[in-house]
């Protein structure tokens, strides 16, 4: 039987916000300085009871029997798949030594190489 | 007793499955993500098959591969080419996937091989058939069908409480993907009804998404490249761009979600022209773009509503609210229109998307499960007794009278009735043959007792009953209401070698039904003739129009090989016809002349629209329609010639668009040129049903005043009478819908008036005159000699009683196919 997994919506958001943040700070010089509040922030959802855990898929590679995500697949291609773009991370929590995905990524995924016309 | 719980809303986009438990509905989250939904896409992908949100995101990539939206084609002949799988699959086989896919939802470890599966309430017979089918494929045992609009008003009913709940009528409008059902539904003493309803199977949110792409995105696209055909090569399985057509479609649905909030959205759309250049195209939908749109659609919607509330005589005054249901609800002109057309609330409370599945699952909660399979353990299958019990599962009185019959070895034992709440304490009883017991009930609420059974030790000693479920208060429902008429063909007694419809169950008629016909032979049937056999067709469609406008359901075919004597012509035979909630029917014939029982049940049968087929049933009917227009604008009937008229361009429309279909042609295209097509021939049916009504008052009228007149000259106070008897009904049966009430008084009158004439030498000398006429055609020349003098010496003798004996034996010389019509002449049986 599987148990019922109730998070409030505000943890949703906080973390998906958490993952926005770090995404952006890649492109900017000196991304460091901002590395202790941003870690801090990661903290206060990991817990001894309960670990919040922010999976970034990009550069995975993609096809229908993964779950973890929601794609939108673009180009010509439905084979030999990647992840090229992540608008929602995958959102796992681990509890008492069981981890389940209780947020799936939002994900565009593409053709890693083009087909030979 | 066990009750089957479990709900399923098979839906064209998307499918869900609930649970009632002890008054409560839980919905079933999709394992595979957080939605309550299955998207109804099944995919074929190499060596497995994928079923929901994973097949849906390759549709449009892999359409090879990968269906959807096969709910509209339930009931057909179509199949789905499986490239990877070099085979085809069915809209059976993919639902079944479905509904298989469905059961790994439950997480809480109950075996579901029982459900209420919805339907659309204007699904037909072989649709709901094929529902069963696809469920039995899926491996249910028992399927209850429910339709969509009844489990609606019950999700809603069961949702408000009773105090608030004004006993009265409502309209439920569901407008779902690719369904439309309108339903007038009556609450009375907290008992839903169906009194009426209309519908359209190819009506819903998809073909808003279609309209997006035909009105909006292909425009668009001609203008930005360089496509010849563009719409056939989109919509055409062979066509070079029929992938683009899946990805549209994909595109367009995402608009018109954001429309309902926004009042534009930007539809981007890559495109690679015949010319091999490549577009992005970006087009801007506005709110107001997209209502023009839809809006005919919308109409066709509200012409339903009207034409529900026309039939029942209603006005929206009369109504207390229309109950909102449907994914495509949430479009803000739906809203808006229906509230225009009716000036009365629109309720739009329940979850539009869940609201079925709901209603589904509080109808599983009342209906019994018919063969015990899984719970009860198999301490509970062991048990030396059994325990029988009967109750109302569904009340508004306060306490119910429980009764239960034990059968087994039970001596010694006790029993003990406990309700969940601690309300209610039975106490130990010794279990005997029969159990007898009020229940009382807390109120408004669902109510579980438990039924504990003891030894003397006050040892638990499983039983099968285990557990008593009331609920109190709620609403419960009538039984679900036939769509259309369900009919039989029968020989028309007017014009040779024509048939026309009897009505078996009508139209609204509650089900589950039954009924018996005696039906006579009209033509002897040999023991042995392999060809020829008697047929008991079954038709779906208005019992007031021609067979023409029915759909076949089934045929159960007596042949001459199969019987074990010859069946003279005028045997009867009894035919009983039962019909099931879930619209499986059974016909059965008794053929009195040789003691034989002929039966079947109709199994799932498949709709096939051919396009070449249905050109020329297009052109048959114009024909049709050419002759009655003639006859019309002859008999100087301006106002049906007008509407025959109209009838005639919507004929031709259908034809153009019938004549544009490719043989390959993968959209529902055929299937709604064929409904239409059938609609028009129902409509044709109902404007030439005057002309019959007027023709069955005329011969009526002419009878009568023929009978009058012989009555006057030659007629007893007993002929007089008769006729009198006739004509005080004349208010009645003259004001009828249908001409055979009409052509049955004419018959009445007829066989007065041949009671009449058989007693006057004129008419029987008239008669023997006309039968030495076709002496030719006698079968025995020599006996035929003999009567016709015999005949000319009783007209010297004026023995008139003679003559009348030897026009009856010159008639049994009469080729068989003239006989009736003689004898009919006559009187003479």
């Amino acid at each position: 039987m599987k148990a019922i997994i109730e998070v409030p919506k505000p943890v949703f958001t906080v973390l998906n916000q958490v993952f926005e943040l770090e995404r952006r700070l890649s492109k900017v010089d000196d991304p460091t300085r901002f590395s202790r509040p941003l870690e801090k922030l990661k903290e206060a959802f990991d817990s001894d009871e309960a670990q919040f855990v922010i999976d970034n898929p990009i550069n995975q590679k993609y096809d229908i029997t993964r779950t973890d995500v929601e794609a939108t697949i673009t180009g010509t291609e439905h084979e030999g798949l990647e992840i090229t773009e992540v608008l929602k991370p995958i959102i796992k929590l681990t509890c008492k030594g069981i981890s389940r995905i209780i947020q799936k990524g939002v994900v565009i995924a593409s053709a890693s190489k083009p087909a030979a016309q | 007793m066990e009750t089957i719980n479990f709900g399923i809303d098979l839906g064209t986009t998307n499918s869900l499955i609930a649970c009632f438990v002890k008054g409560q509905i839980e919905i079933f989250k999709n394992p595979s993500g957080f939605k309550d939904s299955l998207p109804s896409v099944v995919a074929y992908r190499k060596d497995r098959m994928i079923v929901g949100e994973k097949a849906r995101e390759y549709q449009e990539k892999d359409p090879a591969n990968v269906v959807g939206r096969f709910k509209r084609k339930m009931g057909t002949a179509e199949g789905f080419k499986i490239k990877s799988l070099g085979q085809t699959r069915t809209p059976i086989d993919l639902s079944a996937e479905v509904l298989k896919e469905l059961k790994g939802f439950v997480h809480t470890g109950q075996t579901v091989d029982a459900a209420v599966i919805t339907i659309p309430a204007s699904f037909d017979t072989i649709q709901c058939n094929a529902t069963k089918q696809a469920a039995e494929q899926a491996g249910f045992k028992q399927v209850v069908l429910l339709q969509e609009p009844i489990a609606a008003s019950l999700a809603y009913a069961n949702k408000r409480k009773e105090k608030e709940m004004p006993e009265g009528k409502w309209l439920v409008y569901d407008l779902g993907g690719g369904t439309f059902d309108v339903a007038l539904v009556r609450t009375e003493h907290g008992e839903l009804k169906i009194l009426d309803h209309e519908g359209d199977n190819f009506l819903g949110g998809v073909d808003f998404d279609s309209s997006i792409v035909e009105g909006l995105i292909i425009p668009k696209l001609e203008q930005s490249g360089t496509f010849a055909d563009l719409a056939n090569q989109m919509k055409s399985q062979d066509g070079k761009h029929n992938n683009l057509w899946a990805k549209c479609l994909h595109k367009a649905e995402e608009a018109k979600i954001e429309l309902s909030s926004k009042l534009s959205s930007e539809i981007e759309i890559e495109v690679t022209d015949d010319l091999d250049d490549q577009h992005d195209v970006v087009l801007s939908v506005t709110r107001s773009d997209f209502e023009n749109l839809i809006k005919p659609s919308i109409d066709r919607t509200a012409d339903m509503i009207k034409a529900i509330l026309t039939r029942n005589n209603l006005s929206s005054k009369d109504l207390n609210f229309v109950l909102m249901v449907g994914g495509s609800t949430l479009v803000p002109l739906v809203r808006q229109r229906v509230g225009e057309l009716l000036n009365i609330q629109v309720v739009t409370d329940i979850d539009p998307t869940t609201a079925i599945v709901m209603g589904a699952a509080y109808f599983a909660g009342t209906q019994a499960i018919q063969s015990k399979t899984a719970s009860g353990g198999a301490a509970a299958a062991n048990a030396k007794f059994s325990i029988k019990a009967v109750y109302e599962r569904q009340t508004r009185d306060t306490e119910i009278p429980f009764s239960a019959k034990v059968e087994g070895e039970f001596t010694g034992l006790s029993y003990r009735i406990v309700r969940a709440d601690g309300g209610f304490d039975s106490g130990n009883k010794l279990l005997t043959g029969r159990i007898f017991e009020d229940l009382p009930l807390e109120q408004d609420a669902f109510n579980v007792f438990e039924f504990r059974t003891t030894d003397a030790a006050g040892n638990l000693i499983p039983n099968n009953l285990a557990e008593i479920q009331v609920a109190h208060g709620k609403y419960s429902v009538a039984g679900q209401t036939l769509p259309q008429d369900i009919c039989i063909e029968i020989d028309s007694a007017d014009e040779h070698g024509s048939t026309v419809l009897e009505c078996i169950f009508a139209r609204n008629s509650l089900l589950p039904a039954k009924k018996k016909r005696t039906s006579s032979v009209s033509r002897t049937l040999i023991r042995g003739s392999a060809g020829d056999a008697i047929r008991i067709i079954v038709r779906e469609g208005p019992a007031d129009s021609g067979p023409e406008s029915a759909k076949e359901i089934g045929t159960l075919l007596i042949t001459g090989s199969q019987i074990t004597r010859d069946v003279p012509k005028g045997t009867d035979i009894d035919l009983a016809f039962e019909m099931t909630e879930s619209r499986d029917i059974k016909v059965q014939a008794y053929v009195n002349a040789t003691g034989q029982d002929f039966a079947e049940v109709f199994n799932p049968k498949q709709r096939n629209v051919d396009v070449s087929n249905l050109g020329h049933h297009l052109s048959l009917l114009q024909q049709r329609l050419d002759h009655e227009l003639d006859e019309a604008t002859e008999n100087d009937q301006y106002e049906t010639a007008k509407e025959l008229k109209r009838l005639e361009s919507a004929i031709l429309d259908v034809g153009d668009k019938a004549a544009k279909l490719s043989a390959t042609d993968v959209t529902d295209d055929r299937y709604k040129l064929e409904d239409r097509k059938r609609d028009l021939a129902q409509q044709i049916d109902r404007l030439t049903g005057d002309k019959r009504i007027v023709k069955a008052r005329k011969e009526y009228e002419d009878m009568r005043d023929e009978c009058e007149r012989l009555i006057s000259q030659h007629g007893s106070d007993r002929d007089r009478f008769k006729l009198d008897q006739i004509k005080a009904q004349e208010h009645a049966f003259l004001k009828a819908t249908n001409p055979k009430s009409i052509q049955q008084r004419t018959e009445d009158l007829r066989s007065l008036v041949i009671g009449i004439l058989v007693k006057q030498p004129e008419f029987l000398v008239q008669h023997f005159n006309s039968l030495c006429r076709q002496r030719s055609r006698l079968n025995d020349e020599a006996q035929a000699s003999l009567l016709i003098e015999s005949g000319q010496r009783a007209i010297q003798q004026q023995d008139f009683d003679k003559l009348r004996t030897i026009n009856g034996q010159l008639i049994d010389l009469l080729p068989e196919e003239n006989r009736e019509e003689a004898r009919t002449f006559t009187g003479i049986h």
